[in-house]
């Protein structure tokens, strides 16, 4: 969480995520250049990075957009998920570096500008066998800058957290261009079957974990709350929370988070102001309800940050009876302070 | 995540499945016919990487 900009706010984790991540990187591009060079000597240096290059940047793509719904299925991929940005930009300067390089070799040594031949080059887009695969890795990778450039949570503030995510997920858009570039590219080079066996994979593990995490959400929002009267919605078992702990609930349209702490419930907005969280998989540390993904904290009675920040959360009416929690789905304006539902002694109380 | 925002994420995802699975087999069925120096002698082979 911060309260002013800065260009990388610098802790321990994302150290050693960083460190982590430009290792495996530099390491599997030294293994790889060694073990082409051996098998292909004929191979220039450039042709080895294009290749090295282009590999690690669409292994990352595809680690990448495997995170989000990998986190969704288990807490254990959370750290990864904490500095998924990072990730992100370091992919596209790997692409830049494949792309940069293939521009050199195959475009710089003729009669015209490189880029004139990059986008007027031979190619039939009416023959997939001789479609200009380049142009599809192109815009794949403008779309990847264009991300990286607005990933920092500067862009975020400035264009607000819904269409910094809707700009965001254009990253499908790029990954189809850049399984196009590759399916019609490289598998029309080496028609090797391990190739497109690993292309396939990719893919199918991608978006079979979209659609697997996905499957869990839409059961989420089907577990509908049930009318207890007077317009008040019976959203779950008070034993259904844990001390400390926080759960995601439908009410009519949207999910609120119902936070057990200090022997009450209090209900907030499910969604995180940073970048959308998902506040009811939080916990509560130093009482405050803290966002999973990347430790954005709210105040569960008022949905305020602790100062100096300034995020607030709508707020829900709450109270107990026969000890299910009941919720009034009229959202208060954001920062509106509620009195916690008091869970008795007995473990099912009630409250005004 | 907002209902709205998870649908819309929902439908992006469906159509990048798409457009990449008919990427993908594209790719498969296609045939990049064989380079021209196929066959030829050495004397009369042309330099691919010009």
């Amino acid at each position: 969480v911060s309260i002013q900009f800065q260009a990388v706010n610098w802790n321990r984790q994302k150290f050693w995520y960083d460190g982590a991540a430009l290792g495996a990187v530099a390491l599997f591009l030294a293994v790889y250049a060694a073990a082409d060079t051996l098998l292909h000597p004929e191979f220039t240096i450039e042709t080895v990075l294009i290749r090295g290059l282009g590999i690690v940047a669409f292994g990352l793509l595809n680690l990448v957009l495997a995170i989000g719904p990998l986190a969704r299925l288990d807490r254990r991929f959370l750290p990864l998920l904490y500095n998924r940005r990072h990730l992100g930009v370091l992919m596209c300067l790997l692409g830049l570096g494949h792309a940069t390089f293939a521009v050199i070799q195959f475009h710089a040594g003729g009669d015209q500008p490189a880029l004139v031949s990059l986008l007027t080059g031979s190619g039939n887009v009416r023959d997939l066998g001789r479609f200009p695969f380049e142009l599809l890795g192109l815009a794949g990778l403008a779309i990847l800058v264009l991300m990286a450039a607005t990933s920092h949570d500067f862009w975020l503030a400035v264009l607000g957290p819904e269409t910094w995510k809707a700009l965001h997920m254009a990253v499908y858009v790029a990954y189809a261009l850049l399984v196009g570039h590759l399916a019609l590219g490289v598998l029309q080079q080496e028609r090797h079957p391990g190739l497109a066996a690993l292309l396939g994979l990719g893919m199918v593990t991608v978006f079979g974990l979209h659609l697997a995490a996905g499957r869990r959400e839409v059961g989420l929002d089907r577990r509908a709350a049930r009318p207890a009267g007077e317009g008040w919605l019976d959203v779950c078992g008070v034993d259904d929370v844990a001390e400390g702990r926080a759960r995601a609930v439908m009410l009519e349209r949207e999910r609120v988070a119902v936070v057990r702490h200090g022997g009450a419930i209090s209900v907030v907005s499910n969604v995180c102001r940073h970048q959308g969280g998902p506040l009811g998989e939080g916990r509560v540390v130093d009482g405050c309800l803290t966002c999973p993904w990347h430790g954005y904290q709210y105040r569960p009675d008022d949905g305020c940050s602790p100062p100096p920040y300034l995020e607030r959360l709508p707020t829900y009416r709450v109270r107990i009876a026969a000890g299910r929690v009941l919720v009034d789905p009229r959202a208060n304006p954001a920062g509106t302070l509620v009195e916690p539902a008091r869970i008795m002694a007995t473990g099912h109380g009630g409250s005004p | 995540v907002t209902s709205g925002l998870r649908r819309r994420h929902l439908r992006l995802v469906l159509a990048g499945a798409l457009l990449a699975a008919l990427a993908f087999i594209g790719g498969l069925s296609a045939r990049r016919p064989e380079p021209l120096n196929d066959g030829l002698p050495a004397g009369l082979q042309v330099d691919q990487d010009r």
